[in-house]
């Protein structure tokens, strides 16, 4: 009983100490996301740079301020441009960025807003 | 968005180096298009309402229709945010009520994402119709349209959007019409980033509307080739703000017309409380808004204001002050530098005071700076700035107008003193003279939620 108790308490230890290694690499394969905040007039950050399938979120802000959006302007060859709402407060957009390469956003309404990104290979 | 100076934001802007390649991918709308290709096929017409109808929804009509059809909405409240994007809706109507605007509600509460931003959205379509809908509650616009080549906006209600009531960018050609805008958190109505066009312009007109309960009732960032006349401009925090910024493409405003207005009680404190959420980020460099103007060139060329009645402002009934964060922050650029002068405004006609029996603190107030700058035929029941109206040139402008140094000392703590969270800073300034009657109207100062 005692030795088979002593298996348990073994096999048991055994599998608690490959937890953390298995979650480390778990952790690792499991994509990123960076989180973009869309303030009056400019991004924050304005440069990011980040590994491959990395998802980016614009967040805006909870109180109103202007008119705010986010469209792909320079962007790897073969990558869809994208664009969001015309939006103001309460909400957010996201893309995950697949292909390395240089990416730039901007705000169609704010003529001085923009952002990089370099997604790395 | 209209932008006072403070020192703060003078102190930022010289801290803050400038992003110089900042436009270098900016989107291509500078040119919203060459007018309406027209519907494709035969022209439709959807019907919606709440029963009996093929479409329930605006959105499920707008799914099936393109630009030659109408779409005419019944009664009802609507909980919808609609699209109308691209040139497959050229020359589209959506007609609500025109007689009764009110009895077709678009209404974005408890809306979500995106759907609870605008009430409609016209993006990339010319010639679309607009007509008979009040909007109310939606995040950022009620009625917004952008990089167009004409449009109507007629009819409209527009209450308490989270930034702007009835919204014209990067488009030309249009008419806003025969609307109402009131608790909207900035702007009533609102024309920005007009492209520059060739020798032929295409003018936008803003006719028979009221914007009231705003924190401005008209703005116009850098917008051009714009007539706002017979309408009416009452107890927003600042009436009519033709305004330059870097923000925006294409600055200066220029080749605008005021004309025939009633202007008057623009002094909203909406810092005490208001209708609408006031946008909290005033500490990182906006300082707000001068609160008791009735008419602010925050730098402007070839405009015209003419022939209207303005009264009752506790700052100050018509003011023209350069741009001054575009010199301070853009010195070194030659288009913003020229953008932000005074040039060619002509003021004439303009009724101040009612007779004297509801006086404007000071009727006229300009620094002198710019060229070609006049005044004329207008009539005064105030003190001007500066008294002497040594700065207020008769017409034709001279070729350099006067400047007066002392003036700008004088208006410019009318924005830069204010402290939004110190509501009795922006009254620091007024002088409260006695309003006369008009029919319908109370003069709204602070809000009462009663």
């Amino acid at each position: 009983m005692l030795k088979k108790r002593i298996a348990v308490a073994c096999t048991a230890l055994a599998l608690t100490a490959m937890v953390p290694v298995a979650l480390t690499r778990a952790q690792s394969s499991l994509p990123k996301s960076k989180v973009v905040k869309v303030r009056d007039n400019f991004f924050y950050p304005d440069s990011l740079t980040v590994p491959k399938e990395t998802k980016i979120i614009w967040r805006w802000p909870r109180s109103p301020g202007d008119v705010h959006d986010v469209y792909l302007t320079r962007r790897p060859n073969g990558v869809k441009r994208f664009h969001s709402e015309l939006a103001a407060s309460d909400y957010s957009f996201a893309r995950r960025l697949k292909k390395s390469g240089q990416y730039t956003m901007v705000c169609t309404i704010h003529a001085e807003m923009s952002m990089k990104v370099k997604v790395r290979r | 968005m209209m932008r006072a100076i403070s020192a703060a934001v003078v102190t930022a802007v010289l801290l803050v180096p400038t992003a110089a390649s900042a436009q270098e991918n900016y989107p291509p709308p500078g040119d919203p298009g060459q007018g309406p290709k027209g519907g494709q096929g035969k022209a439709q017409k959807f019907r919606v309402c709440k029963q009996g109808c093929r479409y329930r929804t605006i959105a499920a009509a707008l799914k099936q229709a393109d630009g030659a059809d109408t779409i005419r909405v019944g009664r009802g409240t609507y909980r919808e945010g609609l699209q109308v994007v691209g040139k497959r809706y050229d020359g589209l109507k959506l007609i609500g009520n025109s007689s009764k605007p009110g009895r077709v509600v678009l209404n974005g509460k408890k809306l979500k994402r995106g759907a609870a931003q605008n009430a409609v959205l016209v993006n990339g379509a010319d010639d679309v119709t607009i007509r008979g809908f009040h909007a109310r509650n939606y995040k950022a616009n009620c009625f917004f349209v952008t990089n167009a080549d004409g449009y109507t906006l007629d009819r409209l209600v527009a209450e308490r959007c989270g930034v702007y009531g009835v919204y014209a960018f990067n488009s030309k050609g249009g008419r806003m019409t025969n609307s109402e805008a009131y608790y909207n958190n900035d702007a009533g109505f609102y024309i920005g980033q007009t492209p520059p066009q060739g020798a032929k312009k295409k003018r936008s007109l803003v006719k028979n509307v009221t914007a009231w309960g705003n924190v401005l009732g008209f703005s116009g960032t850098n917008m051009k080739y714009v007539t706002i006349t017979k309408s009416r401009w009452y107890n927003n925090g600042t009436g009519i703000v033709p305004n330059a910024l870097d923000s925006e493409k294409f600055a200066p405003p220029e080749f605008n017309v005021i004309a025939n207005n009633d202007i008057f009680w623009n002094n909203f404190n909406f810092y005490y409380g208001a209708p609408f959420e006031i946008p909290g980020d005033a500490a990182a460099g906006f300082a707000g808004y001068p609160i008791g103007v009735g008419i602010l060139l925050f730098g402007s060329q070839d405009t015209t204001v003419e022939n209207n009645r303005i009264y009752g402002h506790y700052l100050g009934g018509f003011a023209a002050i350069p741009q001054l964060q575009l010199q301070i922050e853009h010195g070194d650029d030659p288009k913003l530098l020229e953008a932000s002068v005074l040039r060619n405004n002509v003021v004439r006609g303009n009724q101040f005071g009612r007779e004297g029996s509801d006086r404007n603190a000071r009727d006229m107030a300009y620094n002198g700076s710019g060229t070609g700058n006049c005044f004329a035929d207008n009539v005064t029941f105030s003190p001007n700035v500066p008294s002497s109206g040594s700065t207020l040139a008769p017409c034709p402008g001279p070729a350099q107008n006067t400047v007066d140094d002392a003036v700008l000392g004088e208006i410019l703590p009318w924005a830069t003193e204010g402290k939004p969270n110190q509501p009795a800073t922006f009254e620091k300034y007024w002088i409260k003279n006695p309003h006369s009657t008009v029919p319908g109207v109370q003069p709204l100062e602070r809000f009462d939620s009663n």
